[in-house]
């Protein structure tokens, strides 16, 4: 091979490597979700020159492609919206193998998406929009096996994340937040299927944390963990972030902190059992999920080294703990339009709390939507910045008591889009962050909402989609827009980068979907983000000079 | 009522559908209550079913109780509710699956001691539960017997039963274990493994397993989270269920 990869030596900032190389083996990227790459063949002088390699077309377009492409050893998995999966050459783009997964006629509860397959043990795992996690052989895609993790009807709840290989176990978060539902993770021996444990988020009767239900509104009080953990190996910890409490604004049956619900919680792979905890936003009554991606970096807070764990939250917070106990260190607003608290004290405690009232309209920020959606943000080593996609964005919410009805919808309200005090329904940005202040450090701006996921690679570049089908490259410490490519679908999934025989691709997803991405269209009337279901590789031209 | 309003706004020129498009992308169509052009949000899907008029106007304007639903009589002025009416019912051609998301019959009322054994039945908070192994009354996961058709007469019957089904899986490269068979086609053995608390669907080539009769897997075993007091109500669940045709 002429050309050589550059491998960035990571920056002296952190001491662990949460950097891909010539894979990406897991949802966010390693299983610290930094989603960053340290290949740099592709880089600042040169991704002005980066070409479409090949594109494939899954044929599922319903609700877009909000996948994240797993690649190991130059094939690349990816599942879509009705649980079909592909293997794909990661070089060529044409498909190994593909397999359906038989969902039922019945539409799935809150529609069919999903975020991405996990590889490992020779299988490829796949949650399903019916509450079922399936294994297929790695090299075949042949279906090994499949559990029902409780009948859907029955929970209002399924699997829209990603799995998480750790270990011997394959877990999994599931949503039904805003169903009368109790939720939960649930992990499995990853070779044979058979269940190995359950984490409720929601303490039964006789554990710790149950008195903070009175009644019986622990059965139906949400906390849903609907996206993909962290794992850390030294520590042997899973981390996981758990979302609203139910009913999401009204909080008349449930006085009290409602833990697990808007938190996170760290637990013991082999048992599941709960090392530690940090709750968020106590008594949830905004609709604050808190089950974004975990960030684990090891950086340092007021002269000292600690292992951080960072965690942007619909809050329009970033929070930033200590990973080995839970520990608050800071809290920094990533959002400029927060009114549902007036700040956040040393100790982690909300002060001043605005919260919706029944029959009445209350105008809070961030709305419901949260100030940042799932697509998950980027670490960079080489800056120490968080890249974290924004949405400032206010709604009027109206609670109202509502009975649990099992598996049915229990929002306890109604919450509509209102406007910004400079009188826009809405804007979105990239913004950069120091990780540990918060400090900002540029913005890239956008009249709608950026819905697709951070990539950052040690070409000091950074990777995005937006909703009108662009697909682009910044400079990850100016902020500059070095590249381009009209991909023709939104973006709603993660892109990777991965190299095969030495040659660095960026992968895309594209294909506009989601609950949230229908949001646009009710705020910007004349305004269509395409659908669609098309993976997009790009490299440099085969002949340049690296 | 109706009749009168799409007439006087046809009169007046003015597609009231596209009123009500407009209406409804602004008010109902948020990702938190209907979804764009009614295919479900967190609220039932609208597109494709078809509503009495009389009780379309009625929900919209006045809400449905105990819901996240409310009444927007006095958000909408009458122009905006007629039109936002119209276009919903217009949704009914809309192309729609089956069964619409968010939308399934609540379950007929059970008199106390049927309704404490069904929510015994199905509770989620204990693994296994029934409806772990047995789909009934439209929920659970059909491995185990059809209990349409089989009524244990008492709770030591229940605990008992030792079902013929149940055999022994021995796979070529792992320990046996418990297992229904399921089916042998498209060149594939599929077995139910009734190892653990959640029954799992296992596909192998058919040389890579044989399956033994008998098994020393009990419905005792599977019942053990279960106290004879909340057994007896699993059975008065049981015998209130209609029996299928």
């Amino acid at each position: 091979m002429r050309s050589l990869l550059l491998l960035a030596v990571a920056a002296s900032l952190t001491a662990q490597d949460g950097a891909t190389g010539d894979n990406w083996p897991s949802y966010g990227g390693t299983h610290a979700a930094w989603r960053y790459s340290a290949l740099s063949q592709i880089h600042r002088g040169n991704v002005g020159r980066l070409v479409p390699v090949w594109a494939f077309q899954t044929g599922d377009s319903h609700n877009g492609l909000q996948a994240t492409p797993i690649v190991i050893d130059g094939v690349l998995y990816l599942s879509t919206s009705n649980n079909w999966a592909f293997a794909i050459d990661a070089a060529s783009g044409r498909q190994i193998w593909d397999y359906r997964f038989p969902l039922p006629k019945e539409a799935p509860m809150y529609g069919a998406q999903n975020r991405g397959v996990a590889v490992g043990h020779g299988r490829v795992f796949m949650g399903t929009a019916d509450n079922h996690l399936v294994a297929l052989d790695q090299k075949t895609g042949r279906e090994l096996w499949r559990v029902n993790l409780q009948d859907t009807r029955q929970c209002g709840c399924n699997i829209t994340a990603a799995p998480l290989v750790v270990k011997d176990k394959v877990v999994v978060g599931g949503t039904g937040g805003d169903s009368a539902h109790r939720g939960y993770i649930t992990a499995f021996d990853a070779r044979t299927g058979r269940f190995a444990w359950r984490f409720y988020v929601i303490p039964g009767p006789g554990e710790k944390g149950h008195e903070t239900w009175p009644g019986e509104s622990w059965r139906f009080g949400g906390g849903a963990p609907w996206m993909t953990g962290s794992y850390d190996p030294e520590l042997d910890l899973i981390y996981w972030g758990t979302g609203n409490a139910s009913s999401d604004l009204y909080a008349g049956s449930r006085r009290g902190d409602n833990l697990y619900t808007a938190s996170i919680v760290a637990l013991e792979p082999a048992t599941g059992k709960l090392r530690w905890h940090y709750q968020e936003v106590p008594q949830d009554v905004w609709d604050y999920d808190a089950a974004y991606e975990c960030i684990l970096a090891d950086l340092p807070v007021r002269g000292r080294m600690r292992k951080l764990l960072l965690h942007a939250s619909k809050t329009g917070y970033t929070f930033v703990l200590d990973r080995t106990n839970g520990e608050f260190l800071a809290a920094w607003p990533f959002a400029k339009h927060i009114s549902w608290i007036a700040g956040i004290d040393e100790g982690g405690k909300l002060v001043g709390r605005r919260e919706p009232v029944v029959g009445k309209q209350t105008l809070v920020c961030p709305g419901p939507a949260g100030a940042k959606s799932w697509n998950q943000a980027a670490f960079s080593p080489r800056t120490g910045w968080v890249y974290t996609p924004v949405m400032e964005l206010c709604a009027n919410l109206v609670a109202r008591p509502q009975e649990p009805e099992i598996g049915k919808v229990f929002f306890g309200g109604m919450a509509l889009p209102a406007p910004l005090p400079d009188g826009r329904m809405g804007y979105g940005y990239l913004a950069a962050f120091d990780a540990v202040t918060g400090r900002k450090q540029w913005t890239y701006d956008y009249p709608y909402y950026l819905l697709a996921s951070i990539l950052a690679t040690a070409g000091d570049l950074v990777f995005t989609g937006d909703p009108e089908g662009s697909f682009f490259a910044l400079d990850a410490r100016t902020g500059a827009k070095l590249w381009s490519f009209a991909t023709g679908g939104g973006h709603r999934g993660s892109s990777v980068s991965f190299a095969v025989g030495g040659r660095q691709f960026i992968a895309t997803p594209s294909g506009w979907g989601s609950i949230v991405g229908a949001n646009p269209e009710g705020i910007w009337p004349g305004v269509k983000f395409r659908g669609g279901s098309t993976l997009f590789a790009f490299a440099l031209p085969e002949e340049s000079p690296r | 009522m109706m009749a009168l309003a799409l007439l006087l706004a046809q009169a007046a020129g003015e597609d009231i559908f596209a009123r009500g498009a407009a209406v409804f992308r602004k008010t109902c169509a948020t990702a938190y209550c209907h979804g764009p052009e009614g295919s479900a949000g967190r609220a039932p899907q609208l597109a494709g079913r078809r509503f009495p008029r009389r009780q379309l106007t009625a929900v919209i304007r006045e809400g449905i109780p105990n819901t996240s639903m409310p009444g927007f009589k006095d958000q909408l002025s009458s122009d905006d509710l007629n039109a936002v009416t119209a276009y919903v019912a217009s949704l009914a051609t809309a192309a729609a699956p089956a069964t619409a998301a968010g939308t399934a019959p609540a379950k007929p009322p059970a008199p106390p001691a049927a309704a404490r054994g069904r929510d015994l039945f199905f509770d989620p908070a204990r693994l296994p539960n029934c409806g772990v192994c047995h789909h009934l009354d439209g929920w659970g996961i059909a491995v185990a017997a059809d209990l349409g058709a089989v009524r244990p007469s008492n709770i030591a019957a229940l605990r008992q039963v030792r079902p013929a089904r149940v055999k022994t899986a021995q796979p070529r490269d792992e320990p046996p274990f418990p297992a229904v068979a399921v089916d042998s086609a498209r060149g594939e053995t599929r077995l139910w493994d009734l190892t653990a608390v959640l029954p799992v669907l296992r596909s192998f080539r058919p040389e890579e397993v044989t399956l033994a009769d008998g098994s020393p897997w009990s419905h005792a075993a599977a019942t053990r989270l279960y106290s004879d007091p909340e057994l007896e109500a699993i059975l008065a669940y049981l015998r209130w269920l209609p029996r299928p045709r």
